[in-house]
C-alpha cells in the first residue's frame, strides 16, 4: 500500500514503517558490474569495504536509480560501466506498509525506468515520486545523501527547492512550489523588462526612440512647406518672366528669318510687275474679233467631220455612177419593153410572184418525176416475171409430175404408222421369244440334283488324281504327275462347271405369264401392217414390209413434198410480178395527165405577168429574178441620190461658215478663190483650201489670244506673291511694319537681328528649361509634402510604440509585484519555520560537542540566497560557521541535514539517510558522538553509512548494538 | 458678414475639439488598415462637418477651440483645414474660429497665408463680435476670444457682453465650466452663472469632449450652454467612447428652437465589460465577445469600430486565460475572424481582470503559504508602494523604465490594483485558482 502524498496523509505515515531500502542489484555502474545486495535492512546498516570496493559507487547508484541519471555523461556521478554490463540496475523498497517495491532504471533505452509496484502491476515516475515523499534529486542530495564533500559547504541546504521542501510544508504535495513560480515570474520579467536590453519594454523604448527621430524629421521637413512654397511661386514667376523673354527673342528671330525669306518674294513681285506693264491691252476691235474665236474653234473642231462628210459625198457620186451602169445593162438584158416597166412599176412584187410560181413549178416537176417512176415500174416489173417464168416455168411443165402436196403429205403419214406398226410386230416377237427360253430354263432346274451328285464324282476323282500327281512328282515322275495334274484340274474345272448349272434356275415368283396376249397383240399389229400396206399400193412394195424400207419410203416421200412445195411458191411470185407490172402501166397513164394539167397552169400564170407562156418553169423562174434584181437597183440609186443631196447640204452649211468668218476676220486666200463653192460649182471647196482659210484664220485670233494669256498670267503671278506674302506677314500693323521694312530691303540689318535672336533665344530657353525644371521639382516636393501622412504615420507609431511599452512596464509591475510578493512570503514562512529545523539540528550538534554548542541560527543573504550559519555557545558568544574548526564544521552541517531530515520527515517521509565516510575527519570522541546521533536517528530513518574504516563500523555497532546496526561487506572491485 | 440664405429662420452648426490629424492614443497596434483609417480618421469627420453644414445650408459654423492637437500642427491638417473651410466659403456659410489650450495663437505654426473670405479667426487680446447678416438684416452676432497660450487661467467668460441689436447673440469659447464632465484641466474655469449672467442667447463652448448642454431648454429664457463633445474619438478613454459629432443649432424667429446632435466620426470606440461568472472556457468567452462586438458594429450606422474588451467577474475560465498566450491567441482570434472588411472591426486589446475562483478572504483566514501571502499582500497595501517597495519590485531596470512605472504608480488607486493584480498573479502562479 503506497503511503499517500497529499497533504493531510502525514498522521498515516507517522504510523507506518518508513521506507527503506531493502537490497541493490547492479547490472553495470562505474566499477561494479553484476552484483547484489540483500542484507539491506531497518535501522543503521554500515556498508564496510576497503578502498576501491565501490561504497561511492553504491552511493551514485542509489541517487541515479530512485531519482534519475546526471543529465551530461562528463559528470563523475553518471559512472558509466567500467567492466561491461547495462548500465544502471535495480532497488527493491520496502514502503510505509511494508510492502516490496521495484525501481530499475537504466541509460537505455532513453533512460528506461521501470516500477513495479507490490501487486506486480507496472507503476511510473510518479509512483516513485510518490513512493520518496515527493522529494526530488535536489533535496535528496542535499539531505538525505551526504559525502565528504557535502559536509564542507551549505550550498545544496541553501537552494529555493530544499529551503522550500523544509520550511513551506503547506506547499509539500501541491502541484506547483513557489520557486518554480518565482522561476517562472522571473522568466517572464526578463521576457518583459531587462536592465540592458532585450525585453519587450526595452524593445519598445528603443523603437520608441527611433520614432520619435523619425517624427522630428517628418516635422522638420513639414515645417519647410511655408518656404518651399515661396520658393516654388518664385520660380513659376522666373518661369512666366523667362517665357516670355523667350517669346520676344522668338518673336525677333521670326520676323528677321521672315523678312529675309518675304523679300525674294517682294524682288519676284517687282519683276512680274515691270514685265506686266510691257504688255498692251487689246481695243474693242480687236476683243470682239477675239469673240469670234469659238467659232473658229468650232469649225476647226469641225474639220475632221468635213473632210469625212467630203470622202462620203465623193464615194456616193462612184456608186450612184456604178448601180446606173448595171440597171443599163440589166435593161438591156430583159429587151427592154413592158416587162422593163413592170419591173419599174410600183405594183411589181417579185416576192409575191415568185411565191406564186414556186408551187406550179414544183407541181409539174413533181408530176414529171412520177409519170417517169411509174412507167420504170411497170417495165421492171414486166422483166421480173419474164425472168421467173424463165427460171420455173420450165421445171415445173418439163419434169416428172409431182403430186399434190397433199397427197404427198397424207402418204407421209401413212408411212411413219406403218413403220411405228412394224417396230411394234419386233418387239412383240422378242417378247415372245424371251418367254419361250425362260421356260426352257426352269425344265433344267428341274434336273439340278443329278449334276450336285455327278459334280461330286468328278471333283472326288479330280481330287484323288490331284493328289496322286502331287505324288509322283514328289516321286521324280514328273511327266506322270504333271500329266495326272492336268487331268484333275480338268476334272476340276468340269465337276464345277457342271455344280454351276444352278444358277440357271429361275428365281421365285418370277414366272413368266402367259403368252396368249402378246400373240393376240401381235396378230393385230400383222393385220393393221397389211391393211396400211394395201392402202399404199403401189407406193408400198416388198420394201414396205420391214422397217428399215418404210423409213426409206418416207424419206423419198418428204423430198418430193419439199420439191411440190418450191415449185408452188415459185409460181405465185410469177403471178405477183405481173399484176404489179400491169398496175404501174395503169399508175403512169394517170400521171401523164396530171402533168398535163400543171404545164397548162404555169402557161396560165406566164401569160397573166405578161411573160411568154412558152417559158419552163425554170426560164420562168429566172426571168422574174431578173426584174427583182432590176427593181433592187433602181431602189438603191435612188436611195444614194438621198444621200448625196444631205451630203451636199451639210459641206455647204460648213463651207458658207468658213466664208462668213474668213470675211470677219479680214482673211481672203484661198477661200476667196472660191466663195461659192458647191453653191456655184458641182464640186466641194478642196479641203487644201478650206485648211489653208482655216490656219490663216487661227493664226490671226492666236497671236490675239497669246496677248491675252500673256497678260492674265503676270497678273495672277503678282497677285500670287502677294497672297505668299500675305500669308508670310500675316495681317495687321505688325504686318504692315513688316512691309514697310521690305520696302526698304535692308537685308543686312536683318541678318544681323536674326543672329541676335539666335544667340538671346538659346540663352534664355537653357534658362527658361531649367526654372521649369525646378519649379516642377518644387511643386512636386510640395505636393508630396501636402500629401504626406508621414507626420501623422510616425505620431501614430510612437503612440503606439508609448503604449506598447507601457503596457509592458504594466505587466512588469504585475509580474515583479507577484514575485516580490511571494519571495517576502516565503522568506517570513522560513523565518517562521526555521526555528524548529535549527531545534532538531542545536540538539543533534550540541550531543555531538558535548555542550560546547547550544544553539544555532541562520542568517539570510540580503538576496535570501546564501544563507550563513551561526552556533551560539553557552555563554551566548556567536561562531560562525566558516569560523569553525573543519571537523566541527562537518559536524554542525551533519547536524543541519540530521535536523532537516527529521523536519522531512515530520511533515513527510523519513527517507533513508545515506552517509558516505562522513566521519573520518571527526575526533574519536566526537566519532562515537555522532554513532549515537546516527543510531538515534535510525530510529525513523533508515541509514546506511558507508566506510572503509573497520573501527567505524566496530563504533557504529557498538553505538547501537547488533538489534539496531547491521554490517554489510563489500569487496574489492576487479 | 453678409449671407445669400433668405428668411429670418436658419440654422448654424457647432463643433469643437476638432484635434486634427492626430494620433490615437492608447493602441498598442492596428492591422495597416486599420492604421490607416485611424489616421483618416479626423480629417474624414472634418469633411463630413463640411458636408453637414452644406446640407443643412447652415448660415454658419463655429469651431470653439482645439482645431489641432498641439504645436505641431501637422501640414496635411491645415491644408485640410483650409480645403473644407474654402469649401464652405464658396458656398456663402462663414466660419468662426477660437483657439483653444491645445492650439493657443502664440505655439504652432501655420501653413495657411490667408483665410477664405467668409472665415474668421477670433484673437486673443479681446472679445470681439462679428455680426452675421442676411438681406441687410443682423441675423446674429458671434463673439468670441482665442486662448494667447496654453495654460489660460483667467475666467475669459467674463469678457464677453450681450451686443446691441437684433439677432440671435452667439458666444464661442474654450473653456472648463466648473461640474462639467470628464474632469478635463481647469483652462479658463468658469461657472454655469458665469455664462448664464451674461444674457447671450448661446455658449458654443469647447474643450470637454463629452456631449453634453450644461443649460438651456426649448421655450426656455435661460442661456444655452453646450459642449458638443469633440468630432472624433481619440482614444478608447471614457470620454471618447460612443458618438461624436457636431451639435445643428435651429434658430427660429432670432431664438434657438432646438438642438441635434449629428454625428461626425468615422471610426467609433467601443468598450466591452464582459462578466465571465458564468463562463467554463474561454471558447465561451470568445463567442460572447464576437457576438457582443458584432451587434455593436450593425448599431454602428456603418462606422468603423475599434474594440476594447474588458472581463470582469469571477470565473472558472480565469485559470486558463492567465495563462501565457491565452489572452493574445483569443486577441488574434478575433482579429482573424473580424478580417479586413468595410466597415471594420478592430479588436484593441482585451483586459482581464477577472479575478480567480478562489475566495482571497478564505485563503486569508488560512494557515499555509497562501495565507501568508495574501498577509504580505495586506501589509504592502497598508504602507502602500513607495520609493522603497516600487525599487525592491522593479529591480534592476533601465530608468525609462523605472521612471514609467513610477509615473503609472502616481495614478490614483494605481497601487492597490497593482498589489491586488499582483496577489492574483502570484497565486496563478502557483495555480491555487482552481
Amino acid at each position: 500500500m503506497l503511503v499517500a502524498v497529499e497533504p493531510g496523509g502525514q498522521a498515516a505515515l507517522r504510523d507506518g514503517r518508513p521506507p527503506r531500502i531493502s537490497w541493490i542489484s547492479i547490472d553495470g555502474f562505474g566499477a561494479l558490474a553484476d552484483v547484489s545486495l540483500e542484507l539491506l535492512g531497518a535501522g543503521l546498516t554500515v556498508m564496510l569495504g576497503p578502498n576501491e570496493a565501490g561504497k561511492s559507487t553504491v552511493f551514485d547508484f542509489l541517487t541515479a536509480v530512485l531519482f534519475g541519471f546526471p543529465p551530461r555523461k562528463s559528470d563523475a556521478r553518471y559512472r558509466a560501466p567500467v567492466h561491461g554490463g547495462r548500465h544502471g540496475g535495480r532497488i527493491g523498497l520496502s514502503d510505509a506498509a511494508g510492502q516490496p517495491w521495484v525501481v530499475e532504471r537504466h541509460t537505455t533505452p532513453h533512460k528506461h525506468l521501470a516500477v513495479t509496484r507490490p501487486d506486480g502491476s507496472e507503476g511510473d515516475e510518479s509512483d516513485l515520486r510518490r513512493l520518496l515523499g515527493g522529494a526530488n534529486v535536489e533535496l535528496f542530495r542535499a539531505v538525505f545523501a551526504v559525502d565528504l564533500d557535502d559536509l564542507r559547504r551549505l550550498d545544496g541546504m541553501s537552494s529555493d527547492e530544499v529551503r522550500e521542501v523544509i520550511f513551506s510544508s503547506s506547499l509539500l504535495g501541491q502541484r506547483r512550489s513557489a520557486a518554480k513560480a518565482m522561476k517562472e515570474l522571473d522568466a517572464r520579467r526578463d521576457a518583459l523588462v531587462r536592465p540592458r536590453q532585450g525585453g519587450e519594454a526595452n524593445l519598445a523604448s528603443e523603437r520608441s526612440r527611433e520614432a520619435r527621430r523619425q517624427l522630428a524629421a517628418a516635422r522638420e521637413a513639414s515645417r519647410a512647406f511655408a518656404s518651399m512654397r515661396k520658393q516654388v511661386d518664385g520660380l513659376a514667376a522666373e518661369v512666366v518672366e523667362l517665357r516670355q523673354q523667350a517669346e520676344s527673342a522668338r518673336a525677333a528671330l521670326r520676323d528677321a528669318t521672315l523678312l529675309g525669306r518675304s523679300f525674294e518674294v517682294v524682288l519676284r513681285r517687282r519683276e512680274l510687275e515691270r514685265r506686266l506693264s510691257t504688255l498692251a491691252t487689246l481695243d474693242a476691235g480687236e476683243q470682239r474679233l477675239l469673240a469670234r474665236e469659238p467659232q473658229l474653234g468650232s469649225l476647226a473642231a469641225q474639220l475632221s467631220g468635213h473632210r469625212e462628210r467630203l470622202a462620203g459625198y465623193r464615194q456616193l457620186v462612184e456608186q450612184a455612177a456604178s448601180v446606173r451602169r448595171s440597171v443599163d445593162r440589166r435593161r438591156s438584158e430583159l429587151g427592154g419593153g413592158d416587162v422593163v416597166e413592170l419591173a419599174e412599176s410600183e405594183r411589181f412584187d417579185p416576192s409575191s410572184l415568185g411565191a406564186e410560181l414556186r408551187p406550179l413549178v414544183e407541181q409539174v416537176e413533181r408530176t414529171e418525176r412520177e409519170v417517169a417512176g411509174a412507167r420504170l415500174a411497170a417495165d421492171r416489173a414486166a422483166e421480173e416475171a419474164g425472168q421467173l417464168e424463165a427460171r420455173y416455168g420450165g421445171d415445173a411443165g418439163s419434169g416428172p409430175h409431182l403430186p399434190e402436196a397433199s397427197a404427198l403429205e397424207e402418204r407421209l403419214l401413212l408411212l411413219q404408222e406403218l413403220r411405228r406398226w412394224l417396230g411394234r410386230i419386233d418387239e412383240l416377237e422378242r417378247d415372245l421369244e424371251l418367254r419361250r427360253h425362260r421356260e426352257v430354263v426352269a425344265e433344267s432346274a428341274r434336273q439340278a440334283p443329278e449334276r450336285r451328285k455327278l459334280a461330286g464324282a468328278l471333283a472326288g476323282v479330280a481330287l484323288v488324281l490331284a493328289v496322286l500327281a502331287v505324288a509322283l512328282l514328289a516321286g521324280r515322275q514328273a511327266p506322270v504327275g504333271a500329266g495326272l495334274l492336268l487331268l484333275a484340274g480338268a476334272l476340276g474345272w468340269l465337276a464345277w462347271r457342271v455344280g454351276r448349272l444352278r444358277g440357271d434356275e429361275p428365281e421365285a415368283g418370277s414366272v413368266p405369264g402367259p403368252r396368249s396376249g402378246s400373240e393376240a397383240e401381235l396378230a393385230h399389229a400383222r393385220g393393221r401392217v397389211d391393211e396400211l400396206a394395201g392402202t399404199l399400193v403401189p407406193h408400198a412394195t416388198a420394201a414396205g414390209r420391214s422397217v428399215a424400207g418404210v423409213t426409206g419410203l418416207i424419206d423419198e416421200t418428204e423430198l418430193l413434198l419439199d420439191r411440190r412445195r418450191r415449185l408452188d411458191a415459185e409460181r405465185e411470185r410469177v403471178r405477183d410480178a405481173r399484176d404489179r407490172s400491169s398496175a404501174a402501166s395503169h399508175e403512169a397513164g394517170r400521171l401523164t395527165r396530171v402533168a398535163e394539167r400543171a404545164r397548162a397552169d404555169l402557161a396560165a400564170f406566164a401569160d397573166r405577168v405578161g411573160l411568154d407562156a412558152s417559158l419552163t418553169g425554170t426560164q420562168l423562174k429566172e426571168r422574174l429574178g431578173m426584174l427583182a434584181e432590176l427593181r433592187q437597183r433602181l431602189q438603191a440609186l435612188g436611195r444614194i441620190e438621198g444621200e448625196l443631196s444631205l451630203a451636199s447640204e451639210s459641206i455647204l452649211r460648213f463651207e458658207d461658215s468658213l466664208f462668213d468668218l474668213a470675211a470677219h476676220v479680214g482673211v481672203a486666200g484661198a477661200a476667196a478663190a472660191d466663195p461659192g463653192g458647191l453653191a456655184s460649182g458641182p464640186d466641194p471647196l478642196p479641203e487644201a483650201v478650206v485648211e489653208q482659210t482655216l490656219g490663216e484664220m487661227s493664226a490671226v485670233l492666236g497671236r490675239l489670244a497669246t496677248r491675252v494669256r500673256e497678260r492674265r498670267e503676270a497678273e495672277q503671278a503678282v497677285a500670287a506673291c502677294e497672297r505668299e506674302l500675305s500669308m508670310a506677314l500675316g495681317e495687321g500693323h505688325h504686318a504692315l511694319e513688316l512691309r514697310e521694312e521690305l520696302d526698304s530691303g535692308r537685308v543686312i540689318d536683318w541678318q544681323e537681328r536674326a543672329a541676335e535672336a539666335t544667340e538671346s533665344l538659346s540663352s534664355l530657353e537653357e534658362r527658361y528649361e531649367q526654372a521649369v525644371r525646378d519649379h516642377e521639382a518644387g511643386s512636386r516636393q510640395l505636393a508630396e509634402l501636402a500629401r504626406s501622412a508621414a507626420v501623422p504615420e510616425w505620431e501614430q507609431r510612437c503612440q503606439e510604440l508609448e503604449e506598447e511599452l507601457e503596457r509592458a512596464v504594466r505587466s512588469f509591475l504585475v509580474v515583479s509585484g507577484a514575485r516580490t510578493l511571494l519571495q517576502r512570503t516565503l522568506k517570513r514562512y522560513e523565518e517562521q519555520r526555521q526555528p524548529a529545523v535549527l531545534d532538531r539540528a542545536a540538539r543533534h550538534f550540541e550531543a555531538v560537542t558535548e555542550g560546547r554548542y547550544v544553539r544555532l541560527a541562520v542568517d539570510s543573504a540580503p538576496d535570501g540566497s546564501k544563507p550563513s550559519v551561526r552556533a551560539l555557545r553557552p555563554d551566548g558568544q556567536h561562531v560562525d560557521a566558516t569560523e569553525l574548526s573543519r571537523g566541527t564544521m562537518e559536524q554542525l552541517y551533519l547536524c543541519l541535514r540530521l535536523g532537516l531530515a527529521e523536519s522531512f520527515a515530520e511533515r513527510y517521509l523519513p527517507l533513508p539517510i545515506v552517509l558516505d565516510d562522513v566521519l573520518v575527519n571527526f575526533d574519536p570522541a566526537r566519532q562515537e558522538a555522532v554513532a549515537r546521533e546516527l543510531v538515534r536517528a535510525a530510529d525513523r530513518h533508515q541509514v546506511l553509512l558507508l566506510t572503509c574504516h573497520p573501527q567505524l563500523a566496530e563504533l557504529v555497532t557498538a553505538a547501537g548494538g547488533e538489534l539496531k546496526t547491521k554490517t554489510v561487506r563489500l569487496e574489492r572491485t576487479r | 458678414m453678409a449671407l445669400s440664405r433668405a428668411g429670418d429662420d436658419f440654422c448654424f452648426v457647432h463643433a469643437a475639439d476638432l484635434h486634427l490629424d492626430t494620433p490615437f492614443k492608447g493602441i498598442s497596434e492596428t492591422a495597416p488598415h486599420v492604421g490607416a483609417a485611424l489616421r483618416e480618421a479626423s480629417l474624414d469627420a472634418f469633411d463630413s462637418l463640411v458636408d453637414l453644414c452644406l446640407s443643412r445650408r447652415a448660415a454658419f459654423l463655429v469651431l470653439a477651440g482645439d482645431l489641432y492637437d498641439g504645436p505641431e500642427r501637422g501640414l496635411r491638417a491645415q491644408l485640410r483645414l483650409l480645403d473644407g473651410l474654402r469649401r464652405l466659403s464658396d458656398a456663402g456659410i462663414a466660419t468662426f474660429i477660437v483657439h483653444g489650450n491645445h492650439d493657443p495663437v502664440e505655439e504652432g505654426w501655420s501653413a495657411v497665408q490667408t483665410w477664405p473670405d467668409l472665415v474668421h479667426v477670433f484673437g486673443h487680446d479681446a472679445v470681439a463680435a462679428v455680426p452675421v447678416e442676411r438681406d441687410g438684416r443682423v441675423l446674429a452676432t458671434v463673439q468670441g476670444i482665442s486662448y494667447e497660450r496654453r495654460e489660460v487661467t483667467e475666467n475669459l467668460a467674463l469678457g464677453f457682453v450681450r451686443q446691441a441689436g437684433e439677432g440671435l447673440q452667439v458666444a464661442v469659447l474654450h473653456c472648463n465650466v466648473a461640474g462639467a464632465p470628464d474632469g478635463h484641466a481647469p483652462y479658463s474655469p468658469c461657472t454655469l452663472e458665469d455664462l448664464r449672467g451674461v444674457g447671450l442667447d448661446y455658449w458654443a463652448l469647447g474643450h470637454v469632449h463629452s456631449r453634453s448642454v450644461l443649460s438651456g431648454a426649448p421655450g426656455g429664457s435661460e442661456s444655452w450652454v453646450v459642449y458638443p463633445g469633440n468630432l472624433q474619438a481619440r482614444s478608447p478613454k471614457p470620454s471618447e467612447l460612443g458618438e461624436k459629432g457636431a451639435t445643428v443649432v435651429e434658430v427660429r424667429s432670432g431664438r434657438v428652437a432646438s438642438l441635434e446632435a449629428v454625428p461626425c466620426d468615422r471610426v467609433r470606440f467601443v468598450l466591452l465589460e464582459l462578466d465571465v461568472s458564468a463562463l467554463e472556457a474561454v471558447i465561451e468567452v470568445r463567442s460572447q465577445l464576437a457576438e457582443a462586438a458584432a451587434e455593436r458594429l450593425e448599431r454602428a450606422g456603418g462606422r468603423s469600430l475599434v474594440v476594447r474588451a474588458r472581463l470582469v467577474g469571477r470565473s472558472p475560465a480565469h485559470e486558463e486565460l492567465r495563462r501565457d498566450g491565452v489572452l493574445d491567441d483569443l486577441l488574434t482570434s478575433l482579429r482573424d475572424e473580424a478580417g479586413p472588411s468595410t466597415p471594420f472591426l478592430w479588436w484593441d486589446r482585451i483586459d482581464d481582470v477577472c479575478l480567480p475562483s478562489l475566495d482571497v478572504e478564505q485563503l486569508r483566514r488560512g494557515d499555509d503559504f497562501a495565507a501568508e501571502l495574501v498577509a504580505v499582500a495586506d501589509e504592502l497595501s497598508e504602507v502602500g508602494i513607495g520609493e522603497a517597495e516600487l525599487g525592491e519590485i522593479l529591480g534592476k531596470v533601465p530608468r525609462e523604465v523605472a521612471r514609467l512605472a513610477a509615473g503609472l504608480l502616481e495614478e490614483q488607486g494605481a497601487s492597490a490594483v497593482l498589489i491586488e493584480q499582483s496577489v492574483i498573479a502570484a497565486l496563478d502562479r502557483l495555480e491555487l485558482s482552481c
